[in-house]
């Protein structure tokens, strides 16, 4: 008899592995005055392949570094986080990023803009014109077909953020990380977007990991909400599994009891009481 | 107080015929001001020939101050020999002109072809820009002209060193602008450029070459009028032919009308110069 069939770690055999695995890590900043300022520590959290993930905290507790760190665009400090079993030390085309204010290249048009990120991937097979049709759907997608000709500064805002969300599904990646793509527009023209962005995800089924100051954006979105401290070493307070079965719907969500409490609790951890 | 009110509450009343007047006052106030601005501009013209020529014929020294009858005459002199060519001596100010814009041109077009891509790489690399910059510091306030002598013995040719004084005045300004304009770059760019796995001729050709476009077109404008500045005082030395081989033959000759028509010639073809950058300008993209 074999003893690795009875060990502990063997009784769940089918766990499956996590798209996103961190592994504590911790990372600070320089800081000219007071030396070296810590501002994240994270613990170990799994992130299964297909869900979605909200990072919800204070202002400044780090949740664009840890999202910056997942895309491998900063490196942490101390601990590892690994993209399907590979530890992540440089940025990857397997994470598809929106920023917290787009970054559209000004020279480009809207649809150059998404088709530029399709043709600088080095194992492209694709042709040209399949690459144009493939950015014109994502394009289509985000209801902006009618603007795709159009440089950044002539979109509004709301616009140049689903350019770049375009542009990150175009890139069709693992995971999609988001940091607050919806936090800098105007409320109506927020919820529409959210609205879009469910239905996005819920045809899409990716991964994605959503920075986000709203909770009623997380409680639409997310299937798990992650409530961070302040810092120095903002670590997560409440791991939160949001219990609402999806496809999703905002009239229902509204008048589910259950949202109310989440609501409720999700306010009072970020108030800090 | 109550009159504000009034006035408030008379003004929605007012709106339908408002639009309409209040772009007729504007296009009507707009000609006056050019009526006013090209009256001004002949007063001002007149009173400045009245004022040189009061000061000319009162001050005449022997011939050598330039009223402004003997300047037009001369103007028309040379405007009717601008194309001579007869003989080394006798070259007509089409071609003097020629030769300064070609110099100006080729000295500058060097200079944009080394700076651009060295401020490139000194803007992205703190490393090298460290090491470079104290020659950069040191070298830019020199004068284009200092250079001149070391290129007459270096080069031993006329024609090449007034080239290389331009190259000299104009790489200062454009590598300064470039390098300014590649630390500006939105770092957003970059992390996009990097998070697209983006290689180095990519990154720059693509992303940081057309996001540096309006810093480097400035230091161009910036460049070509500073080598038509010096450009003269060049060709005064290295001679040949050339606006400021001119303007010093002219003086040798003791011709001062021809020298006050060769300033505004010169002034003019510099004002061209920079209008043509500008229109450049307005074509690159803001970034
Ligand atoms: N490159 C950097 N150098 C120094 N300090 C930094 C740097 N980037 C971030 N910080 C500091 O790290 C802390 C967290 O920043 P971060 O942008 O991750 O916050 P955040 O949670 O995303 O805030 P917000 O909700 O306002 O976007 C801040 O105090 C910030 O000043
Ligand atoms: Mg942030």
């Amino acid at each position: 008899m074999s003893q690795t069939i009875t060990a502990p770690h063997a009784a769940e055999p089918t766990a499956p592995e996590p798209v996103v695995k961190i592994e504590g890590i911790t990372k600070g900043f320089p800081d000219r005055k007071k030396g070296f300022q810590p501002i994240v520590g994270l613990t170990d959290v799994d992130i299964q392949e297909g869900e979605f993930i909200t990072i919800i905290g204070p202002s400044g507790c780090g949740k664009s570094t840890i999202l910056k760190m997942i895309a491998g665009l900063e490196s942490a400090d101390e601990g590892s986080i690994r993209l399907a079993g590979k530890p992540i030390d440089a940025p990857s085309r397997e994470l598809g990023i929106v920023f917290q204010q787009h970054v559209l290249l000004p020279w480009m048009s809207a649809r150059q803009n998404v088709l530029f990120a399709l043709e600088t991937d080095p194992h492209n097979t694709r042709s040209k014109s399949q690459l144009e049709s493939l950015a014109d759907e994502y394009l289509e997608l985000v209801n902006l077909s009618h603007a795709a000709d159009r440089r950044p500064a002539q979109l509004s805002g709301g616009m140049q953020q689903r350019v770049g969300i375009a542009r990150a599904f175009a890139l069709e990646p693992k995971v999609m990380l988001l940091d607050e793509p919806l936090g800098a527009l105007d409320a109506l023209t927020r919820h529409e977007l959210q609205l879009q962005l469910l239905e996005l995800c819920e045809q899409q089924k990716r991964t994605f990991i959503m920075v986000t100051h709203d909770v009623d954006e997380a409680l639409l979105l997310s299937d798990r909400i992650l409530v961070m401290g302040t810092g120095p070493r903002a670590q997560i307070v409440h791991d939160i599994a949001v219990p609402f079965s999806r496809p999703r719907d905002v009239e229902n969500l509204e008048q589910d009891p259950k949202c109310h409490e989440l609501r409720g609790f999700l306010l009072n951890s970020l108030t800090g009481h | 107080m109550s009159s504000q009110t009034t006035q408030f509450t008379r003004q929605p009343t007012d709106t339908g015929s408002a639009p309409e007047a209040l772009q007729q006052r504007s296009r009507a106030q707009r000609s006056r001001n050019r009526v006013r601005t090209t009256a001004l501009f002949v007063i001002f013209f007149a009173v400045f020939i009245v004022v040189w020529h009061l000061a000319t014929v009162g001050f005449d020294d022997g011939g050598l101050a330039p009223t402004p009858g003997a300047t037009w005459d001369r103007l028309l002199e040379m405007l009717s020999d601008a194309f001579l060519l007869d003989g080394p001596n006798n070259v007509g100010i089409f071609y003097h002109l020629l030769a300064s814009i070609q110099r100006v041109l080729l000295g500058f077009g060097l200079a944009a072809l080394i700076a651009v891509p060295l401020g490139l790489l000194l803007g992205t690399s703190r490393v090298i820009n460290d090491g470079l910059d104290p020659f950069i510091q040191v070298l830019r306030p020199v004068s284009p002209l200092a250079w001149l002598p070391l290129g007459l013995a270096l080069l031993r040719d006329s024609q090449m060193t007034a080239i290389f004084v331009i190259f000299m005045a104009a790489i200062w300004p454009i590598l300064i602008s470039t390098i300014d304009g590649v630390r500006r770059v939105n770092p957003l760019f970059l992390d996009l450029a990097r998070s697209l796995e983006t290689d180095t001729k990519t990154r720059v050709l693509k992303v940081l070459l057309p996001a540096t476009l309006p810093a480097i077109v400035i230091g161009l404008r910036t460049a070509l009028s500073t080598a038509w500045l010096v450009i003269v005082a060049a060709e005064m030395i290295v001679g040949g032919r050339g606006m400021g081989h001119f303007v010093w033959n002219e003086w040798n000759a003791l011709n001062t009308p021809s020298i006050v028509v060769a300033i505004v010639i010169i002034g003019g073809v510099g004002f061209l110069l920079d209008r043509s950058i500008a229109q450049l300008q307005r074509l690159v993209p803001k970034s």
